[in-house]
């Protein structure tokens, strides 16, 4: 297939802004190995070259349509693969160096897509908008909490609450090289397009989230209230709400990205704090 | 320079509403053969996605994918020459090469040019910083960074969960 190549390559190295760069180790299609490459994210487009500085790529991967996962051929290392959907679709097998990075190259391929923007670019649109129309309004309301589980695509909600977190932090510098899953895939019900892995885009397009998938392990939420702001618009909870059409998607998303953010967060360092105590007692 | 081309041509044969805009195109291009020079234009069927322009080997929606075109640091424009009704042009920054299309109307003309001026992705994510700012100077604060925390709530059916955590956007100067 064609492609504008010479464009790209001039893209490549152009002063357009780099959401991320550095080393990754890549494992070749044909020879099976291991070869270090430079990697620059720039948008949904994945440079590599042979080293920092080199004035023209080796490749390129175009992030549309893919979903980032652990790679399960080698989980004693940071290794991920960026797979596509397809007959005779390749996976794309990176290697970090520790798991930070690991989960950093992660986190940024998979909202590197145009879709995810969009997304992005809509909600704040429609932010905006509401503040338009809305000069100030100013309440306190508290709305109804379910009393299950929500249902969530990606992870699961366990909240290990007390943890002590500047004992997990020191823990990590000396854990042993052991990688975890960023996305606590393992847990995570296939959703809607029968993926598995996350995929922030899926996450919000999928239409009303069946409650009873939630992950078997989470807890109900502790209720929160909600709390003051000039913005907020006391809008009674009517049947007008509840049956919007499935289309939008703002309604139907199951959790913000700061809450998964923050989840994440707390897992891992959970699972740190389990994982010492495991091997602690000789396991 | 290699790229995911099996998997990109995938995805240009994806149903109709994953695509911004398609139609049929004039793409003017070289001539292929080996006593044939300079260059004509050929139709082709077209699918943009994103920042994706995806060509077809002939004009039938059903041939298959031919090749694409990323949309980054280019401009779309009027073609005063007009060799052909209903042209336009994509000229890219630091090529002097210039693709020329044309439309069969001059409504899809529009259309096209409407569609392809704003398909790249760093227009997306200027749309994205402007409308954050005018946020933040709405609010005084960042949607992105510091959201409000009237939705940081349970869900709800008809919650609103509409913060996003900085996990997308630390990366992002």
């Amino acid at each position: 297939m064609r492609l504008n190549e010479r464009n790209l390559v001039s893209y490549a190295t152009c002063n357009s802004p780099v959401d991320k760069e550095g080393y990754l180790m890549k494992k070749g299609e044909i020879n099976k190995g291991f070869q270090k490459r430079w990697f620059v994210l720039k948008g949904n487009l994945l440079f590599y070259f042979e080293k920092k500085g080199d004035r023209e790529p080796v490749g390129l991967i175009i992030l549309e349509g893919c979903t980032v996962e652990l790679s399960p051929e080698f989980s004693d290392t940071f290794t991920f693969g960026i797979s596509f959907q397809g007959p005779g679709c390749r996976t794309y097998v990176l290697q970090a160096e520790s798991q930070e990075e690991m989960e950093s190259w992660m986190k940024a391929i998979t909202s590197a897509g145009y879709e995810y923007m969009k997304l992005m670019v809509a909600e704040l649109n429609r932010q905006l908008e509401e503040l338009n129309r809305i000069p100030d309004a100013s309440s306190l309301e508290v709305i109804p909490k379910r009393s299950s589980a929500p249902a969530v695509a990606v992870g699961s909600l366990i909240d290990f609450g007390g943890e002590n977190n500047q004992a997990a932090a020191s823990n990590y510098e000396t854990a042993s090289a052991k990688r975890f899953n960023p996305f606590n895939q393992e847990l995570s019900p296939v959703d809607e397009f029968g993926a598995r892995p996350f995929n922030p885009a899926s996450e919000f397009l999928s239409k009303s989230k069946d409650r009873s998938d939630s992950a078997p392990i989470a807890p109900p939420r502790k209720p929160r209230a909600v709390t003051t702001s000039e913005f907020h618009v006391p809008m009674p909870l009517t049947s007008n709400d509840i049956s919007r059409p499935k289309t939008d998607v703002y309604l139907k998303r199951p959790r913000t990205f700061l809450e998964m953010h923050e989840e994440f967060g707390r897992q891992i360092q959970s699972r740190i704090h389990r994982s010492m105590h495991s091997s602690a007692s000789g396991s | 320079m290699r790229f995911n081309a099996k998997e990109m041509a995938a995805l240009a044969k994806e149903p109709k509403d994953k695509f911004d805009q398609e139609g049929v195109l004039w793409v003017k291009e070289k001539q292929e053969g080996l006593f044939r020079k300079g260059e004509v234009y050929v139709q082709r069927w077209c699918r943009l996605r994103g920042n994706v322009l995806f060509y077809f080997k002939s004009k039938e929606p059903t041939s298959e994918p031919y090749g694409a075109i990323i949309l980054e640091r280019c401009t779309v424009e009027l073609d005063l020459k007009e060799e052909m009704q209903f042209s336009f042009q994509i000229v890219f920054e630091g090529d002097d090469r210039v693709q020329f299309f044309a439309a069969r109307t001059e409504e899809e003309r529009d259309a096209w040019i409407e569609v392809l001026h704003i398909a790249s992705y760093e227009c997306l994510k200027m749309q994205l910083e402007s409308l954050r700012e005018q946020i933040r100077n709405k609010t005084g604060k960042d949607p992105i960074d510091d959201p409000d925390p009237t939705v940081l709530e349970d869900n709800t059916e008809t919650g609103r969960t509409n913060q996003y955590s900085s996990f997308g956007f630390k990366f992002f100067s």
